[in-house]
């Protein structure tokens, strides 16, 4: 009997200890060692500035560890369309309605349900403060200085992706969203994900007396690494996220798994708001579901001849870098594209390569290349453009035609 | 037909003898290792540095927790160099300024979409420059209502509120300073207080990645801090 029992125990105990491991979801919420596990592995060039920062301060287990921050959940309500056609437009520190609410969500549900995790992202990118933006609102003062500046206008949506956040003392302050550089106009719709490449943030400092060589970096482009402000890069499109082996144009950050975008996405926040509180992780992590969720499908094979002939075409003279069926890869020496070389010697965020975006969805981006200098499919291709990214350049103007409407099928 | 389970396990005597006695031994030592050797602590700290415990997650989804109404302004650790004793006025900034040969108008009289229009010149670098119309939005601070200040800017005056508008909204002994955000754009005017972790940009260490620290008001804090000047994050 005692025996019996024994070996009961035995088989109880070990049954326990090599139970199933938790999901990398799970692991990322409850797990601090696999945090930081992630973070290291998921840096290309971890002398960079921004990794530097990330190594120093992310799940490091110090006293400077960024998981000692306050976790930030403010209470927020959208900057809505009838405020902006006030008579003086939005009011950037009215008082927080009552109703107004922070994000809610069950911790317990979203462990279990993917669907609610990308639900909570969804919410969160349109209404977690990104960045705080009091000093915007003059560009809030009518309909007219918002869409100077580039802000979006949607009924159901709102203005900009810009929020009314709750401020200590109980009054609000605007903030960004990510909807608010990630989202635009397209046609009737809002394009989710897609870059908003009429945003002018340089132009407004520059109007509202700050220096003036943000001017510089026009519609669709900010300087997001540096304070010096001479680093502009184009606003992302996030639609095909999904897809892409690396983050940001100078793949910094090896996109290995969902975990590693939720801890991009987490140390985003986390420095949008001057390393002062962090967001609920569930949130980071219901972002990255979400931004996941937005992938595109994969494209048929073509069937139009011009487009069979263009498909050709760009086997022979893009998919060495845009592979199929994602029409992405692996990152790029610098050298070997032959851009601006800025961004990969960046101190910041600089590897010496730069990402490989992908080409799903590229007949609807407004400007292309990682410094927007090319506007549109056509211009990319054209004879006259001499420097930079000229795979493809000396086509014909019938293969030329082949290629560019295989390329806008995508 | 299966036998009963008990039939794979003859019954023996329940006390330990010298027969059972090894399995018997050899069943607890593993169950003692077992017990001994768990899965390794995640939260276990990486380093040797006794750290305090760190914040345990809500049972509810984390909420920040409604601010209490706090007390505005207040003596803070030392005077700012910038503060607003008194109230200010815009002239007329950039009136009748246009430079010829630029596109857009050429006079303020051209510009009557608002009042208090008046023809500047903008633009430079990737903005190509333009003779544009600007409205001020006020003069003085008390076209801002009973909060704002009034920002005199080249592009057109405009109101922005911040928690005060003089020194003397802050309380005896308090400063009501401006803020600043990404490259030197103007921010909104905020009251000091003992709570203030900096005053001045000078307070604030480099940062070792080239960028650079500023001293600024964190609503959400409620209270100046030192904090990266980052531009739009991204």
């Amino acid at each position: 009997m005692t025996l019996r029992l024994l070996g009961a125990l035995l088989l109880g105990v070990a049954c326990k200890a090599h139970a199933p491991e938790p999901d990398i979801e799970s692991r990322y919420l409850d797990d601090r060692v696999f945090r930081r596990a992630e973070l290291e592995a998921s840096l290309v060039r971890p002398t960079n500035g921004y990794s530097r920062l990330r190594l120093a301060r992310y799940a490091s287990g110090n006293s400077q560890d960024w998981e000692r921050l306050p976790i930030a959940n403010p209470r927020t309500t959208p900057v809505t369309v009838r405020e902006l056609d006030d008579a003086h437009g939005v009011d950037p520190r009215r008082a927080i309605e009552p109703s107004a609410h922070s994000l809610q969500f069950d911790p317990a549900q979203v462990r279990r349900s993917k669907e609610a995790l990308r639900q909570l992202g969804e919410r969160a990118f349109f209404r977690y403060p990104a960045q705080l933006a009091g000093s915007s609102a003059p560009a809030l003062r009518s309909r007219s200085t918002a869409e100077r500046y580039g802000f979006w206008i949607d009924d159901m949506r709102g203005v900009g992706g810009i929020v009314a956040t709750e401020t200590a003392d109980g009054g609000s302050e605007l903030a960004y969203t990510c909807a608010t550089c990630h989202a635009s106009r397209q046609g009737s719709t809002l394009a989710i994900g897609r870059a908003n490449d009429r945003l002018d943030l340089g132009r407004l400092m520059a109007d509202l007396g700050g220096s003036q060589d943000t001017r510089s970096w026009g519609p669709g482009r900010v300087d997001v690494s540096t304070t010096s402000g001479n680093e502009p890069v184009r606003i992302a499109d996030l639609r095909p996220v999904r897809y892409l082996t690396h983050l940001h144009h100078e793949a910094t950050v090896e996109k290995r798994n969902v975990v590693s975008l939720a801890i991009r996405i987490e140390t985003l926040l986390i420095v949008g708001h001057h390393e002062a509180r962090r967001p609920p992780r569930e949130i980071a992590l219901g972002l990255a579901v979400y931004l996941e969720s937005l992938a595109p499908p994969l494209p048929a094979p073509p069937t139009a001849d011009v487009e069979r002939r263009g498909a050709a075409l760009f086997a022979t003279h893009c998919a060495r870098c845009h592979a199929p069926p994602a029409f992405t890869g692996r990152p790029v020496a610098i050298e070997a594209v032959g851009t601006d070389p800025m961004l990969g010697l960046s101190s910041d965020r600089g590897t010496g390569m730069v990402r490989v975006p992908s080409l799903l969805g590229v007949a609807s981006r407004g400007a292309l290349l990682h410094d927007a200098s090319v506007r549109g499919i056509e211009p990319l291709f054209a004879p006259s453009r001499l420097t930079g990214h000229t795979f493809g350049a000396g086509l014909d103007t019938e293969q030329r035609a082949d290629l560019i409407a295989y390329v806008r099928s995508l | 037909m299966v036998p009963p389970y008990w039939k794979f396990f003859p019954k023996k005597e329940t006390k330990l003898t010298t027969s059972n006695k090894p399995a018997a031994l050899a069943i607890a030592a593993a169950l003692i290792l077992i017990a001994c050797n768990p899965r390794p602590d995640p939260n276990k700290p990486i380093t040797d540095i006794v750290q305090p415990p760190l914040p345990q997650s809500a049972s509810t989804s984390p909420t920040s927790p409604t601010p209490p109404a706090t007390a505005k302004g207040g003596v803070p650790p030392k005077p700012p160099s910038m503060h607003r004793p008194s109230p200010t006025t815009c002239g007329k900034m950039g009136a009748g300024e246009a430079t010829k040969n630029v596109p857009g108008c050429a006079r303020d009289s051209e510009c009557k979409a608002s009042s208090n229009g008046r023809c500047v010149t903008l633009g430079g670098g990737h903005d190509p420059m333009r003779n544009q119309c600007v409205y001020d939005g006020c003069f003085a601070d008390s076209d801002c209502g009973t909060a704002g200040i009034c920002n005199c800017n080249h592009s057109g005056n405009f109101c922005q509120t911040g928690n005060c508008r003089l020194d003397s909204d802050c309380g005896k002994g308090g400063f009501c300073s401006p803020t600043y955000g990404c490259r030197g754009t103007p921010g909104a005017h905020y009251c000091h207080t003992p709570k203030d972790t900096c005053v001045e940009n000078s307070d604030c260490p480099p940062l070792s990645n080239g960028n650079w620290n500023s001293c600024t008001f964190d609503s959400m804090a409620g209270h100046w801090a030192c904090v990266p000047n980052m531009c739009p994050v991204g």
